[in-house]
């Protein structure tokens, strides 16, 4: 009844403006549509603004480097104002054509090292309703201004953000608003990756170097993504050099690296290749414990675009994999292997009409294996394959409205072979396909008021059986109430139907094997509610309050309660969050300080027992600050508060009763072993985690060759931030200790 | 904007200057916690019941308490058909290797010899008052039928399986259903240089597909089942396994098959059960499941009853294996 509800709202509400738009379209206007591009690379320009003086409007271009400003009036000549960090600003007269659409490529010219300074003209009048709530969107040089730490690292970067919770130094994997890791789409040009974490979970496995944009979006995201409860994090890599081939080196103390780029006839190529050399570093954020961990992964890319065989068109094929392992040379300790691999076609098609869509065809696949040596751990071997075909459309109207949708097939494939103490092996694993569509309508016809609204439709579920579709339908809007103060709100309904059976209790999880949610459970599902203020009081300072309330159900927990073989593998609980998130910036040149605090709380309901899961912070402070020395010197500086993490404390020990052979009738007098008596879950809380991180970088050029230098300084106050306790011992494990480091990269 | 830049960052210093490394206390309060053990059998009178009491330890290493935590003094009553039985309070010298040198305390009785499909209660009232209870059912071994569909192995029908049911005669009203855990098994003895061991091998009821080799598949605990077959070809397989690598068939004797039923009550078939399937279980979780019925505390109050068919073994299929009988 629900979900032809649903149906029936959305088909009415679409009817309405498509037909509304008529109106729009007898106006003697036209659309000016273009490409940004950096002059020396020829590489698309992610997020550049444009900005037109005489009719005080703008756009930003998407990651693709395209903009689209429609309703622009014909009869005159206008001024774009083009402009992007790092870039020289420039002006570019242009008459746009009636009725029709006027196509532009502008190339801008980079800033010098020594002369770099930030513009941020056009920004704000580019947003002005967008519907933007809890989306971040950083193009690599946003990332590049954060202290490094080892190396610069996508997901240590978004630990920055209000709102993002980690378990702590030793982990890359992030919590988004009070769920679990596993409910994040991490997606690397438009294909997801499963594990996509080196060395014990410490690093992400996106080499940074690769990277254009990383947009992210902390909840109530827009129904062009699916599959996850949480949040989207979506990797757009570079297209590479279509000018020259360059190259570029670097070192760290952790890994060394290289990458490749350059044209090829009507394109380009890029290629990237990292590898650590030593755990060294590893061990200081284990107590210097010793991580034998081993890694690499590589990228390549390539881009074809050629008017004179399909006009304004771009294909793509991408490649990425990436290879760990944990070898112990220790037959009584556990070894672990685990790798990455993504293959993506993607063609991208602007039609004469101001319609453009794109088409992507790939696959991912993940395994990952604990392999127990004599440990007298149990062996785990887990493989995940989905084959993806996607299509992705968008049409700009006269109005200014925009429809997207398009439709996405996804063939998954588990295996997870378990094994038990016994040494017998099974299988568990299973495959399905999800067929869903969506459609979703852009109200962006008022300068003020923006609003998306529309659902995914899912056909089936991946286990297979169950109703016959299922409903995801979204809405977000944005109204200005006046040019400085917006108030954004977001709702939707978001399904999940792959889940990780791991604990998320345990301390160090190096891989999380996937499954597809069998069919005796419902596939898992969340209701976000998200609202909040933004003030830009100036160019340079702005100011965000977000409030969020998500309520999670059938999320899918190893049932702990198994007592007997029928008794299931997977239960499901319920989850509930809601917090505060404030974030301000002022970004100045040479300046840019920004300041983030959450205010949250998390649950979990499992077999009714309400507690705090493992990632519950209350209060999360991130400082940043960033000062441009000039003459290519920059420093900065992060400081970062979390409050304590819980934990499940000992109330004390007794005699348990072992059984072991029910026939001995002696056992009630002999078998008995000592066992922890544990206090309710994660009532215990960890001690507070802060930590200061400093950071120090030069850029100079040496003939042909650019240089970075970059030396930081972590935890430069030596914060013990607990990692955690042994409980047979006591022994107490810190997490990363002062640490100084550098790196040096080279580009040609 | 230096101003700014002085506030935004007093408010960290100031934090920075007065953080001591806090400690972490990773245990809770300790609040005393009691245990009782009790496992009703029917096939004796005598029936052992232990208390106990948890504890705390300095530091984490439980094993380095000494200070026995079996309690005595306590009034441990069983209620059935009827009647009370008070369990007497005595104790029993430990094994040498105990870490506890006093004996260790128990309650006993030996006047319940229960033969009725009715309900039990324990109750144990502790020194300090604390009251500890648990109830049962009785699975009577009168009412309790187990037969084969064969005498012996292989089965002299032409089926290519050996099945056993079982039952309860008459009807019992019962809270909750029994659970039953068959079990196949081959006895045979190895005479090594002259040394004869006797040893049991469990049988598979089938085997599955499997990678990289067939996976045995094993009766399991189950309730509301009633019988179980084994499949010749899981019986040919376990009469390999039993020499398996060692050529020397001669040094082994087959001696019988036995199947054997064990049917428990609910308390007792869960506690049980959560510690057999932790090693069974295909799943990544590390720690066994916590379970008690004991109102009040910890630990397990349970029955249960067992019943066994022996099968011969025929000298001619023992032969084929190269064995002797």
């Amino acid at each position: 009844m629900k979900n032809r509800l649903y149906l029936l709202g959305t088909i009415t509400l679409l009817i309405f403006l498509l037909t509304s738009t008529s109106n729009f379209a007898q106006q003697d206007r036209g659309i000016i549509r273009g490409f940004i591009a950096d002059s020396t690379s020829g590489e698309m320009l992610p997020y550049a603004n444009i900005y037109i003086n005489e009719i005080k409007r703008g756009a930003s271009t998407d990651h693709r480097g395209y903009f689209i400003l429609a309703s622009v009036p014909h009869n005159r000549l206008l001024t774009l104002r083009i402009s992007y960090v790092g870039y020289e600003t420039k002006n570019v007269l242009i008459r746009a054509e009636l009725y029709g659409v006027t196509d532009i490529r502008v190339e801008l010219k980079p800033i010098s090292v020594q002369l770099q300074t930030i513009e941020k003209v056009g920004e704000r009048v580019a947003k002005e309703n967008a519907t933007d709530l809890s989306l971040q969107k950083l193009a690599i040089r946003d990332l590049e201004s954060l202290p490094k730490g080892i190396e610069l690292d996508i997901f240590r970067a978004l630990q920055n953000l209000p709102g993002v919770q980690t378990a702590g130094d030793v982990s890359a994997r992030f919590y988004v608003r009070g769920s679990a890791s596993n409910q994040n789409l991490v997606l690397l040009d438009n294909i997801p990756i499963y594990n996509p974490f080196h060395a014990l979970g410490m690093f992400s496995a996106i080499d940074p170097d690769m990277v254009s944009t990383v947009e992210f979006f902390k909840g109530g995201f827009p129904s062009d993504y699916s599959g996850r409860l949480s949040s989207v994090l979506k990797v757009v890599t570079r297209d590479g050099n279509r000018n020259k081939v360059s190259a570029k080196g670097s070192i760290s103390l952790l890994t060394a690296k290289g990458l490749v780029e350059g044209p090829i006839p009507n394109g380009s190529f890029i290629a990237s290749f990292r590898k650590n050399y030593s755990d060294k570093i590893l061990k200081k954020f284990r107590n210097n414990n010793s991580i034998p961990a081993d890694f690499y992964d590589l990228f390549v890319k390539l881009n074809y675009s050629n008017n004179d065989v399909v006009k304004d068109a771009k294909f793509s094929v991408s490649a990425f994999h990436s290879s760990d392992q944990v070898l112990n040379n220790n037959l009584r300790r556990e070894d672990f292997k685990w790798s990455n691999s993504t293959f993506n076609f993607s063609y991208f098609q602007i039609s004469d009409s101001p319609l453009l869509y794109q088409i992507d065809i790939g696959m991912s696949n993940f395994k990952g294996a604990r392999i127990p040596n004599q440990s007298g751990a149990k062996g785990v071997e887990n493989e995940v394959n989905d084959l993806i075909m996607k299509m992705d459309f968008n049409y700009v109207y006269d109005s200014k409205d925009e429809l997207a949708g398009g439709f996405k097939i996804s063939e998954v494939r588990t295996k997870l072979l378990l094994e038990n103490f016994r040494g017998q092996v099974n299988d568990i694993g299973s495959h399905g396909t999800n067929i869903s569509v969506y459609l979703h309508y852009k109200y962006l016809r008022d300068a003020a008021f923006g609003a998306v609204f529309g659902t995914r439709i899912n056909a089936t579920r991946l286990a297979g059986g169950g109703p016959a579709y299922f409903f995801e339908p979204r809405a977000s809007f944005t109204y200005r109430i006046i040019p400085e103060l917006a108030f954004k709100g977001s709702w939707g309904i978001f399904m999940q139907d792959l889940s990780t059976i791991s604990d998320e209790n345990e301390i160090v999880t190096v891989f999380e094997p996937w499954l597809i949610t069998p069919l005796y459970l419902e596939p898992s599902s969340s209701i976000h509610y998200i609202s909040g203020f933004e003030y830009t009081p100036s160019a340079a300072l702005s100011f965000t309050l977000e409030a969020y309330y998500k309520l999670m159900h059938n999320i899918v927990v190893v049932n702990d309660k198994k007592y007997f073989h029928s008794d299931p593998d997977l239960i499901t609980g319920k989850g509930e969050a809601y917090g505060l998130e404030f974030y301000s910036r002022y970004l100045e040149e040479p300046l840019n300080i920004s300041a983030s605090y959450s205010l949250s709380w998390s649950f979990k309901d499992v077999n009714n027992i309400r507690y705090a899961p493992r990632y519950d912070s209350r209060h999360t402070v991130n400082l940043s600050f960033e000062y441009n020395l000039g003459l290519g010197w920059s420093t900065s500086a992060v400081w970062t508060y979390s409050s304590g993490l819980p934990f499940t404390q000992i109330a004390g020990y007794y005699e348990k009763l072992n059984i072991d052979n029910i026939y001995n009738s002696d056992y009630l007098l002999e078998n008995y072993s000592p066992s922890i008596i544990l206090s309710n879950i994660n009532l215990g809380r960890l001690p507070d985690y802060h930590r200061l991180d400093l950071n120090l970088s030069k850029k100079f050029q040496i003939g042909g060759f650019k240089f970075t230098i970059d030396l930081s300084a972590l935890n430069v106050y030596n914060r013990k931030n607990l990692f955690y306790f042994r409980r047979d011992t006591g022994e107490r494990v810190d997490m990363l200790p002062f640490l100084p480091s550098a790196s040096i990269k080279v580009e040609l | 904007m230096k101003n700014l830049a002085f506030v935004f960052f007093l408010g960290f210093l100031i934090i920075t200057l007065n953080s001591c490394d806090d400690q972490v206390e990773p245990k809770t309060d300790f609040s005393q916690v009691y245990t009782l053990n009790c496992i009703i059998r029917t096939d004796s009178s005598f029936q052992v019941a232990t208390i106990t009491r948890s504890y705390n330890v300095d530091g984490y290493d439980p094993y380095t308490n000494t200070d026995d935590p079996f309690i005595k003094g306590a009034k441990v009553r069983i209620y059935y058909n009827n009647n009370v039985y008070n369990l007497k309070d005595t104790s029993i010298a430990r094994s040498a290797d105990s870490r506890y040198k006093a004996p260790i305390n128990f309650y006993y009785t030996k006047n319940l010899f229960p033969q009725h499909s009715l309900p039990i209660r324990i109750e144990a009232e502790l020194p300090n008052g604390k009251i500890l209870s648990s109830s049962g059912e009785i699975i009577s071994p009168n009412t309790l039928y187990l037969y084969s569909s064969s005498p012996s192995i292989p089965s002299l029908n032409p089926t290519s399986r050996i099945n056993f049911n079982w039952g309860e005669l008459g009807l019992i009203y019962r809270t909750k259903g029994v659970y039953y855990a068959p079990e196949l098994a081959i006895l045979y003895t190895h005479d090594k240089n002259g040394v004869k061991t006797n040893y049991q091998k469990k049988v598979a009821m089938y085997y599955i597909p499997g990678s990289p080799d067939k996976q045995p598949v094993y009766p399991q605990i189950q309730t509301n089942i009633l019988s179980a077959g084994f499949e010749i070809d899981a019986i040919n397989r376990a009469m390999e396994e039993i020499s398996s690598g060692d050529p020397n068939k001669k040094n082994y004797r087959i001696e019988k098959a036995f199947f054997r039923l064990l049917a428990m009550d609910a308390g007792l078939a869960t506690f049980y059960s959560a510690q057999k399937i932790f090693l069974d279980e295909f799943s990544v979780r590390l720690n066994q499941p916590e379970i008690t019925n004991i109102t009040g505390g910890l630990g397990v109050f349970g029955t249960y009853t067992i019943k066994n068919i022996e099968l011969e073994i025929q000298p001619a299929f023992i032969e084929s294996f190269g064995y002797r009988y």
